[in-house]
């Protein structure tokens, strides 16, 4: 078969308002992840039983069923709940719900990572609980959380192209779009995987910049 | 100074200490030595209410450790080394001499680094300044680790195997420093196994087994003219002798 | 709420669960073959085969495994390969797969010490006997719990066979709301079973690692 590659240029706009898109989900998934993982987080080292419980059960649940089961629950399942959203903001929302269950798990870790010892000398040198939590305890729980968080970034930028088969039209769904009115299969899917390592290398470079200003390579 | 009466400790039920009882002086350097699971770690770790104790009372300068809002009082007042430094490993070294002082002593920017300067100009470590932890070595660690504890003026100082982590090479830097401590009149308590300090240093050695405190008086009697039968045998099996340590930690490794 | 409905589909939604489970065995198997394979390939230290191998593995873990699926469903009958759905599901979590799953054995590999090699090369072990007896089963410990968790993902990731019509759960829950409504219930029930197997192997999975990291806290 030919391949058509001069026929590509003109949809490279299109295809760069999907990446934008996408861009634009996994950022307000990863915000949403991020507020309602630290709460689980929370949740999953209070005192309390229940909120123990409560926030293992919501981790779990979200954790060992399909995220594409999560979008189609909040798109097509809550209009019967009287609450209609747009498709890119439900499939936002499971994004960022998705996000949040394996960030609770992330940030549990993080904590976990703190040395003992670091803890101990802040007891010693008689910090206030509030001191310790945020001059001990989370700086040393992110720096510690940092790389797991990043592969996360990673695997939220890819589960948005999910949201096409609820007809977002964000990379994917745009180059599904174009390949089945052009046929240009082949050259379309080719171009819309190099945008998709492209936004990867791009994401990871940022979050290795901010990784370095934030936890300094000789502060570990 | 330090008035502990018939302190009690398990965990569950094993017995970690048993009615151990102490008044110590100020300006008083005492060593404690003991086999590794005598509890001596532990007793040291209760001063400062790292550990809680079951039974018993612990008074610290007139405060009663018992009681939570005194137990911040003497923390302020109780320094504390640890065997494995445990600076804080994202901050520098002046921020973690500044960082206590800053939030706990709410002192000024100013009066809190001239201070951290001073103190760690005083373990020659003045120009470290800038550094990170892990960017020095142990003994360098172990010294910021001891300005730090001083950087909050305790009026006791409690070492927790301070040098046992240490590379035979780099426990002499730590030793000194806390042999010039000594000699200006700190109050110290000092787990260790180095029984040249003990010797040397301390104005008294209390020897622990089995989470009691079994002997109790100045170096020269109780290293030298030893009565009890297990502190015979303690200081027959590490050689009584300078560097008593016979597997430093570092040596220990395979190549 | 009407689960009543759902009791009628039973029958419907169990004979998708096993097409579920089928096909979630078949890329499991499928990736985990071919994953070891990669492994192996890249540790045979060939420098333009490396380069290859790093591209594969980068190629279908830096492009969503949905986008995959398309490409080999749409794309692969243009070049005159026929593909039905279920092959173009498996074909795309195979290779989705065996990206993880290689680079779940890479890392194994790597955490063992270089001694074990060197010590077997001084024993006058070639390539072969030092990765099938010295190296892979270390390699294999280190790296069970992590290949368990991918395997996980692989059942989750079946769902998305839905999108070029296969048959599978997922599948079989639009259907259902889309003929009869009711979605929540039918998006529940079949969330409820890829729960009931996916939550007892993550917990495999963790208690491995729990097991073979007795130390960590």
């Amino acid at each position: 078969m030919a391949f058509h590659w001069t026929a590509i240029p003109r949809f490279i706009p299109q295809l760069l308002a999907g990446a934008q898109l996408t861009l634009l989900i996994t950022l307000a998934a990863m915000a949403l992840g991020i507020a309602i993982g630290a709460a689980m987080a929370a949740g999953r080292v209070s005192r309390f039983r229940v909120l123990r419980l409560l926030a293992g059960l919501y981790v779990e649940f979200i954790r060992n069923t399909p995220a594409l089961l999560q979008i189609f629950i909040l798109f097509f399942g809550m209009p019967s709940l009287g609450l209609r959203m747009s498709a890119v903001t439900a499939g936002s929302i499971a994004l960022g719900l998705n996000a949040s269950a394996y960030l609770a798990e992330i940030f549990r870790a993080g904590l976990n990572g703190v040395p003992a010892g670091s803890r101990e000398a802040a007891i010693a040198l008689s910090f206030s609980r509030l001191h310790m939590l945020a001059y001990v305890t989370t700086p040393l729980a992110m720096r510690a959380a940092w790389p797991a968080f990043c592969n996360l970034v990673i695997s939220i930028l890819l589960a948005s192209s999910l949201l096409s088969a609820i007809s977002v039209y964000e990379l994917t769904g745009i180059t599904n779009d174009i390949s089945t009115k052009t046929f240009l299969t082949f050259e379309v899917y080719s171009i819309a995987a190099l945008f998709y390592v492209a936004l990867n290398i791009a994401v990871s470079l940022l979050l290795a910049l901010t990784g370095r200003l934030l936890f300094p390579p000789q502060s570990r | 100074m330090i008035e502990v009466k018939g302190v009690s400790k398990s965990y569950g039920a094993h017995e970690v200490l048993r009615q151990v009882s102490l008044e110590v002086e100020p300006g008083q350097v005492v060593a404690i030595i003991g086999p590794s699971g005598s509890g001596k770690s532990t007793f040291l770790r209760m001063l400062n209410g790292l550990e809680g104790f079951n039974g018993g009372s612990i008074r610290i300068d007139g405060h009663d450790l018992s009681v939570p809002r005194e137990l911040q009082q003497v923390r302020r007042q109780v320094g504390m080394v640890f065997q494995q430094f445990n600076l804080f490993p994202h901050l520098t070294v002046g921020r973690n001499v500044t960082i206590a002082q800053r939030l706990v002593l709410k002192e000024s920017k100013a009066a809190a680094e001239k201070r951290a300067r001073r103190l760690l100009d005083r373990v020659e470590l003045s120009e470290k300044w800038g550094s990170y932890p892990s960017q020095l070595s142990g003994g360098q660690q172990q010294r910021v680790a001891i300005a730090r504890a001083l950087a909050m003026e305790p009026k006791v100082m409690l070492f927790d195997e301070a040098t046992s982590a240490l590379d035979p090479e780099l426990v002499g830097e730590v030793l000194d420093v806390m042999r010039s401590l000594a000699s200006e009149g700190m109050t110290m308590l000092v787990v260790t196994h180095e029984m040249g300090f003990a010797r040397n240093v301390a104005d008294r050695v209390l020897f622990m087994d089995g989470g009691r405190i079994v002997a109790d008086g100045p170096p020269g009697r109780l290293l030298d003219n030893p009565e009890d039968e297990r502190l015979i045998q303690f200081l027959r099996r590490i050689g009584n002798h300078e560097r008593s340590d016979p597997t430093p930690v570092s040596g220990a490794q395979p190549a | 709420m009407n689960f009543a409905l759902v009791w009628e589909a039973r029958w419907l939604i169990f004979d998708s669960f096993l097409v579920t489970l089928y096909l979630s065995a078949c890329a499991i198997v499928g990736g985990t073959v071919v994953g070891m394979i990669v492994a192996l390939l890249r540790q045979a230290g060939i420098r333009s085969l490396n380069l290859a191998l790093r591209a594969y593995v980068e190629l279908f873990r830096g492009t969503p495994l949905l986008m995959q699926l398309f490409f080999i469903y749409f794309g692969l009958p243009l070049v005159s390969i026929p593909v039905d759905r279920f092959w173009a599901a498996f074909i795309a979590l195979t290779c989705f797969t065996s990206a993880y799953v290689a680079e779940v054995f890479r890392s194994g590999i790597e955490a063992i010490p270089r001694g074990q090699s060197e010590a077997a090369t001084a024993l006058g072990m070639g390539f072969f006997h030092r990765f099938f007896w010295i190296i892979a089963p270390q390699a294999m410990r280190v790296s069970l719990p992590p290949l368990i968790g991918v395997y996980v993902s692989v059942i989750k990731d079946t769902s998305l066979a839905t999108v070029v019509g296969y048959n599978e759960l997922t599948r079989r829950a639009m259907e259902l709301m889309l003929r009869f409504g009711h979605p929540l219930e039918f998006f529940i029930t079949v969330a409820l079973l890829y729960f009931a197997i996916c939550y007892p192997i993550s917990k495999l999975s963790e208690a491995l690692e729990r097991k073979l990291t007795p130390t960590a806290r």
